[in-house]
């Protein structure tokens, strides 16, 4: 029965922790430019991504370890020391990304420029990890999350042709804009696949105090959970496509996204959409900042933990601390949160082959997982999922040129 | 080493576009703000938005204007796209500065005429766009 609550209470979080500043850029760019052809990059990387975080999940169960520590314990720190700096950066940038997110959303409600409120934003962050403990964490903000589903029910109030919308789910080439299509196909996956995601889950399974016993749990929160989170990714991609793409708004720029509610909801679409954005955000620049102290603190060997006291885990604590404050500059330098974003979804996308070899790695050794080893089918879609994130970081830098937006 | 090559030729055979092309590439963010204006009107007219998000968005559309317009004059495109170009963006500026009028003025017959102007605007810079890419 407890495990069956927790559960549930896992799917909920993962559901409503699952749409970020990056799924609604991306599927909002997706739906107006392309209306539903760019439907399969987000099912391709939601099944990527549902076996990548079953997979970091039963590591942590089974092993006791989270990702970046056992990393370094198994493989070497000389082995982890560069993709731990490269991952480090493109964190920093993804938290700017977020930060960005949440201030856009109060520039939309108060009028206020978003610059302004990076800072305010920083410290709010900083607060919540200051003074919450993981699980309130990661329960308020992913259960305030579950806002995020109006962007499927405005979906569904659209009535979207769904034979287009199933037509969408197969790869077809682009007939104009090749580049843009490109480019924003691997934004999307880029998206949903975030690197931060499996050191966040991972430690978080720890955290926890996960063992073996949670092997089905952590399977079931996977498939459902990161299914269902990608169905507001979905929605969203819709609704632009129903609103934004017959009208020949191309999303440029936030503000033209932010009335996409407004047909489905046209006295509260707007709130929804800046309170989506802000909660959304708020709860994945908290996961980043985490992420990124959790990542820091196993490669170097520092206490860790959200649920320690700062004065038990000091370092731990600094090094959040100086990330929300160095990405908050970003986005008080006036960088255009939209462009940020975008850009460091095709980061994301470029790094994956640094998270996802040493992680076939380990989830291969028999003396750390014994008979949770990876079978023959996991590890054909890991090396699938190595193939085509080489495949997408050679190709995705120079169509950030090309066809970036 | 192939594999980087290949993409480095991509990557200049796209550059290499004509100048004309280039301009109608430069084209889309401002025709989308044309259409994007012309629906937050349509939205505040109907009360879904608040006045200062229609006056944020005015703004970084007018910033975006006035950056197309630089960018348009310094091209090397034909002068007869040139013309066509800034006529359109001439015509959405002045929509755009009336509507911001007409919204401080709460006007709304004038937003709504604005609006119509605008969508016109951004509808014909986007044919002008497809027809100087083909």
């Amino acid at each position: 029965m407890k495990k069956a609550l927790q559960l549930a209470l896992g799917i909920l979080t993962a559901v409503g922790g699952f749409f970020d500043v990056g799924n609604l850029a991306t599927s909002a760019q997706a739906g107006a430019r392309f209306r539903f052809q760019l439907i399969w990059s987000l099912l391709f990387a939601t099944i990527l991504v549902i076996f990548l975080v079953e997979m970091s999940g039963r590591f942590a169960a089974v092993s006791g370890k989270a990702l970046p520590s056992a990393i370094r314990d198994h493989l070497g720190f000389s082995f982890w020391l560069g993709p731990f700096v490269i991952l480090t950066l493109v964190h920093l940038l993804v938290l700017g990304a977020e930060i960005g997110g949440i201030s856009f959303a109060l520039q939309l409600v108060t009028g206020i420029g978003f610059q302004w409120w990076a800072f305010p934003v920083a410290i709010v962050i900083w607060l919540f990890l200051w003074r919450a403990t993981f699980s309130a964490i990661e329960n308020s903000t992913s259960l305030l999350g579950l806002i995020t589903l109006c962007f499927v029910v405005a979906a569904v109030v659209h009535h979207p042709p769904l034979h287009q919308v199933a037509a969408g789910a197969r790869p077809t080439l682009p007939s104009h804009d090749g580049a843009t299509y490109w480019f924003i196909a691997v934004s999307i996956i880029g998206s949903v696949i975030a690197p931060y995601l499996f050191y966040f889950y991972s430690s978080g399974a720890v955290e926890d105090k996960w063992d073996k016993s949670y092997v089905a749990v952590n399977r079931g929160i996977s498939v459902i959970g990161m299914t269902f989170g990608s169905a507001i990714a979905l929605g969203a991609l819709v609704v632009a496509a129903m609103v934004l793409a017959p009208r020949g708004i191309h999303v440029s720029d936030y503000n033209q996204a932010a009335a996409m509610l407004t047909d489905a909801f046209p006295f509260w679409g707007f709130v929804l959409f800046a309170a989506s954005m802000g909660i959304a955000c708020l709860g994945a620049a908290l996961e980043v900042a985490l992420s990124l102290a959790y990542a820091t603190s196993q490669t170097f060997g520092w206490n860790w933990g959200e649920d320690l006291h700062p004065r038990e885990d000091a370092r731990f604590s600094l090094t959040y601390t100086v990330a929300i404050f160095l990405s908050a500059l970003i986005i008080a330098a006036g960088i255009d949160p939209l462009k940020l974003t975008l850009f460091t979804m095709v980061i994301n996308a470029a790094v994956l082959p640094f998270v996802t070899i040493p992680f076939l790695l380990l989830m291969n050794d028999r003396r750390l997982l014994g008979t949770n080893c990876n079978g023959w089918f996991s590890n054909a879609i890991v090396v699938m999922i190595v193939i085509v994130s080489f495949v997408l970081a050679i190709v995705s830098i120079p169509l950030a040129f090309i066809g970036g937006t | 080493m192939r594999r980087f090559a290949v993409i480095g030729i991509l990557v200049a055979a796209c550059s290499g576009q004509s100048p004309d092309a280039k301009l109608a590439k430069s084209l889309d963010a401002p025709a989308s703000w044309m259409s994007g204006l012309a629906m937050i009107a349509e939205k505040w007219s109907a009360n879904s938005v608040p006045r200062a998000y229609v006056e944020k968005s005015l703004d970084a559309a007018a910033d975006e204007f006035d950056k197309t317009t630089k960018s348009v004059r310094e091209s090397d495109a034909s002068p007869l796209l040139r013309n066509a170009v800034l006529k359109q963006l001439a015509a959405a500026q002045a929509s755009s500065s009336s509507m911001r009028g007409a919204i401080e003025a709460n006007d709304r017959a004038r937003v709504a005429r604005d609006s119509r102007e605008l969508a016109d605007a951004g509808k014909q810079l986007s044919e002008i766009a497809e027809d100087a890419a083909k």
